[in-house]
């Protein structure tokens, strides 16, 4: 899977200085990819236009040559999943498990084979056990194994992690690093919106460094 | 005008707001809404969020205007089945009276967007308001953005587990705004104690008076435009009850 973007620009408002210029780059299946830059630099907003989340263009960003002004987020969020840099804002559920299952419900396709995803989902992310608690209650760490357990269990091909370690200790950077390159290593690609050297460190040497700065997007 | 002190757009807000509900009839209730059209343009309020804020509500107002318009008898009847009335004539005018009344609300609170948060809590400071009302309504009024910011997070949140909310039938469309009440509310809840604290923090209460870091006083202008605007609700409420119902 490839993700293109052709001189994307974008401003929030017509008044206000762009927060991206004239950006081209392509992000290709099977590679990670850490994007850093100052803090509004837009990254964020690269994400999300990605996403469908903020309305791009027409012919600025396409999925697999695909316009993604022709699909909504939820037809983006089958092919890539998106983790929010504030996870709390994507947990929603009463409970873990409900926070699983609701998907799948309101699309009418909770059966075995979805309950075994959510089984092997559930033990991947070392959240069994924790079935029955309350997602807002828990630590950062495990909030953001269910917010990634949530993006995986969907049969995606690549994620964009916002800041994915801000709330968690050094044992939790180890497994998001070995969870990105187990994804990569599976042929799925991975957009890293990171600043935390260590954690970048992690990752390996295997990465292309992109770097936000005044609206332009350059390599590394 | 748009340089109108707070207090002055205040006081046009409560004198439109107050001839809306007062007007009885549709002629009066059209010349609220042009009045308050022409204060919005005035202003300079956004006028493309006035037609966005309109565009976005009218499916609601619609469908309230034809359930009042259904509900209302008297008057002529203008679709009946046998002897059941649909539709008549007091229920068409209720219909439009209702449509008008929530223009004349969504123009009104309009003409408070043009002014800034600050500016809005000044006023009322300088209207002799206690501070802690005063600091109530800040934070109210930040309540609201921060709701709006959290529940259109929520549905991000909701769209990127792969889910096509507009595709969703009404059913399930519910089911899944039921998921997005609670965590909203008390998100929202927490943002607004959070600002609470920051405000104690910073020794909020802790004297009587305060020092303002902004002094908005009222101009001329401003005093003509409060002489005007009280004289033409004079006017308006003694031509409306002599003359009665036009329509």
């Amino acid at each position: 899977m490839k993700i293109d973007i052709k001189n994307l620009s974008y401003g929030y408002s017509k008044k206000k200085e762009l927060v991206l210029k004239d950006i081209t780059r392509t992000f290709v299946s099977g590679n990670i990819y850490i994007l850093g830059g100052k803090n509004g630099s837009g990254k964020t907003t690269l994400s999300k236009l990605i996403m469908g989340l903020i309305k791009p263009k027409k012919n600025q960003i396409f999925i697999d040559d695909v316009d993604i002004t022709k699909l909504d987020s939820g037809q983006i969020s089958k092919k890539i999943g998106y983790l929010f840099q504030i996870v709390d804002l994507q947990l929603f559920a009463p409970t873990v498990i409900e926070e699983l299952v609701f998907p799948y419900q309101l699309t009418n396709t909770f059966d075995d084979k979805a309950k075994v995803r959510i089984k092997k989902t559930l033990e991947k992310l070392e959240l069994v056990g924790m079935e029955k608690r309350f997602p807002l209650t828990m630590s950062g760490g495990e909030k953001q194994r269910l917010a990634l357990a949530t993006i995986l269990l969907r049969d995606i091909k690549f994620m964009i992690l916002d800041e994915p370690t801000a709330s968690i200790d050094n044992e939790g950077k180890e497994f998001v690093a070995n969870l990105i390159r187990e994804f990569t290593d599976n042929g799925g690609g991975v957009i890293v919106i990171s600043h935390d050297k260590e954690f970048i460190e992690k990752l390996g040497e295997n990465t292309t460094k992109l770097l936000l700065e005044g609206a332009l997007l350059c390599q590394n | 005008m748009s340089k109108l002190d707070a207090r002055t757009k205040l006081l046009l807000v409560i004198i439109v707001t107050t001839l809306a509900i007062l007007a009885t009839d549709l002629v009066y209730l059209a010349i609220v809404v042009a009045v308050t059209l022409l204060i919005d343009i005035l202003v300079r309020a956004d006028m493309n969020k006035i037609f966005m804020r309109i565009w976005r509500l009218f499916t609601v107002i619609v469908f309230i205007s034809l359930v009042q318009s259904l509900t209302i008898k008297g008057g002529k009847p203008l679709i009946y089945i046998g002897s059941t009335i649909l539709l008549s004539t007091k229920g068409l005018i209720y219909a439009g009276e209702f449509l008008l009344r929530m223009s004349v609300i969504i123009l009104a609170g309009t003409i408070m967007s043009t002014c800034k948060e600050q500016e809005i809590l000044d006023g009322l400071l300088k209207m002799h308001l206690p501070y802690e009302l005063v600091f109530m309504t800040s934070i109210s009024l930040r309540f609201l953005p921060t709701f709006r910011q959290e529940f259109s997070s929520r549905l991000n949140a909701i769209a990127i587990r792969g889910i096509s909310i507009k595709r969703l039938a009404l059913i399930k469309k519910i089911k899944l705004y039921s998921y997005l009440i609670a965590p909203t509310i008390s998100g929202s809840m927490i943002r607004s104690k959070q600002i609470a604290m920051s405000m104690q923090s910073k020794a909020f209460r802790a004297y009587r008076s305060r020092t303002m870091l902004a002094d908005p006083i009222l101009t001329v202008f401003d005093y003509f435009v409060i002489i005007v605007s009280m004289l033409a609700m004079a006017l308006y409420l003694y031509f409306m009850y002599t003359l009665g119902e036009i329509i």
